[in-house]
């Protein structure tokens, strides 16, 4: 008999949503942009940022809108798929990579004195991205996974950077 | 603003609530330090559902130079990092379930030394409620030495037969060292007031200190919204 791999829908979600973390501002409404960052968080998750609690999605969101540009990679994970009565979850712990545009600008492009940094019309700026910062990540998310990405199933965000590289512009 | 800083003032310790504060803070304690010691003897903290598993993830990151001389032989032929290992049995295999497999995987790993209660700046923890299973979920970073090697190295998968009373390359993995770590815990209610780990993930990674999480000072700047 084949043996079933209940893990099997987890590596891709997790590619999914960290890529959401990343996504560009693509000149959409500001508050559209912000509502594409991991929308697969429940509306009252518990989100915790370097130790850091959030009340709400909305707030999470907001703030992650106003850091520069990112690129994270997952590098390793694992994952326990928990009985819990009612729908299932997986508890994930993965470590992932981060690093951060230091060129001057949030990602609307703006910089430290909120002014467009390019000339209109002009061609974009190019990030000039940091060294590797390291992550741990815990995450709740149900199994509603294994057969939809697109809805709110994370119950539980815990992002913690574990490693900062010996020479950064960007701070933590 | 956020364009040079992280725009959230970092907290080595977080506790959903101040009752579990302590209850986490003395669980993880006396978890430590029986891992340390008598490993076996939290056995008593799983059940037949409970679940273990570690990965070993060996990039280096962060601002500690790297070791030249950095061996994981003691993890790796266990290691269940899913970006690596694929296929159903594997993956299976790795998982263990219940006292009996759970205690072979303690003992698979180096003896080691955490210096929570000495050093609790090298250590972050995350605490939060679990609701579903109305426990308790602890997410805990830090570092350990390993102080030995592990009760019975765990042997090698491959499919040779042949069995090697020192584990083929395992034995050569002498060499003890300090590592960095990520656990996260599961932690329940148990049938007389005790306590059952539902679940316990393992990540061991190379060393990397604890400035990530050291708490600065200054006053957090507010970040800038448009």
């Amino acid at each position: 008999p084949s043996m079933e791999d209940p893990t099997l829908k987890v590596d891709e979600f997790l590619k999914v949503t960290s890529e959401t973390l990343d996504l560009p501002y693509r000149n959409e409404a500001p508050d559209y942009y912000k509502s594409t960052i991991l929308p697969q968080l429940l509306p009252q998750s518990r989100i915790i940022i370097n130790g850091q609690p959030f009340g709400s999605k909305a707030q999470f969101q907001e703030l992650w809108s106003t850091l520069p540009s990112t690129q994270h990679q997952v590098i390793s994970f694992d994952t326990h798929l928990l009985p819990t009565p009612g729908e299932r979850q997986y508890i994930i712990l993965a470590r992932l990579k981060v690093r951060f545009d230091e060129s001057g600008r949030n990602r609307f492009g703006q910089n430290a004195d909120l002014q467009p940094s390019s000339m209109p019309n002009s061609r974009p700026i190019r990030p000039f991205y940091s060294n590797w910062f390291g992550v741990a990540l815990t995450m709740v998310v149900t199994e509603k996974i294994n057969t939809n990405f697109n809805t709110e199933c994370i119950s539980s965000f815990d992002y913690r950077i574990t490693e900062k590289p010996a020479h950064s512009t960007f701070a933590i | 603003n956020a364009i040079f800083n992280f725009p959230v003032a970092t907290k080595s310790m977080f506790f959903e609530t101040p009752d579990l504060s302590k209850v986490a803070a003395n669980f993880i304690a006396t978890f430590l330090t029986m891992w340390d010691g008598q490993r076996l003897n939290l056995l008593q903290l799983y059940t037949p559902d409970s679940q273990f598993s570690y990965q070993v993830d060996t990039t280096h990151l962060g601002e500690t130079p790297m070791s030249s001389t950095t061996n994981w032989s003691y993890y790796l032929s266990h290691s269940r990092n899913l970006k690596r290992v694929s296929g159903a049995r594997p993956r299976m295999s790795r998982l263990y379930i219940g006292t009996e497999a759970i205690g072979k995987a303690f003992q698979g790993l180096p003896k080691t030394k955490h210096s929570l209660q000495e050093f609790p700046a090298l250590y972050s923890m995350e605490t939060t409620s679990f609701p579903p299973l109305n426990g308790m979920q602890i997410t805990l970073h830090g570092e350990f030495n390993e102080t030995g090697p592990p009760e019975h190295p765990a042997q090698d998968h491959r499919p040779t037969g042949r069995f090697n009373k020192y584990g083929s390359n395992q034995a050569r993995g002498g060499q003890l060292e300090k590592r960095s770590f990520d656990r996260t815990l599961i932690v329940v209610p148990g049938p007389s007031g005790g306590f059952i780990v539902a679940s316990d993930l393992l990540l061991v990674k190379p060393y990397a200190g604890n400035s990530a999480w050291l708490e600065h000072k200054a006053p957090a700047v507010a970040p800038i919204i448009p």
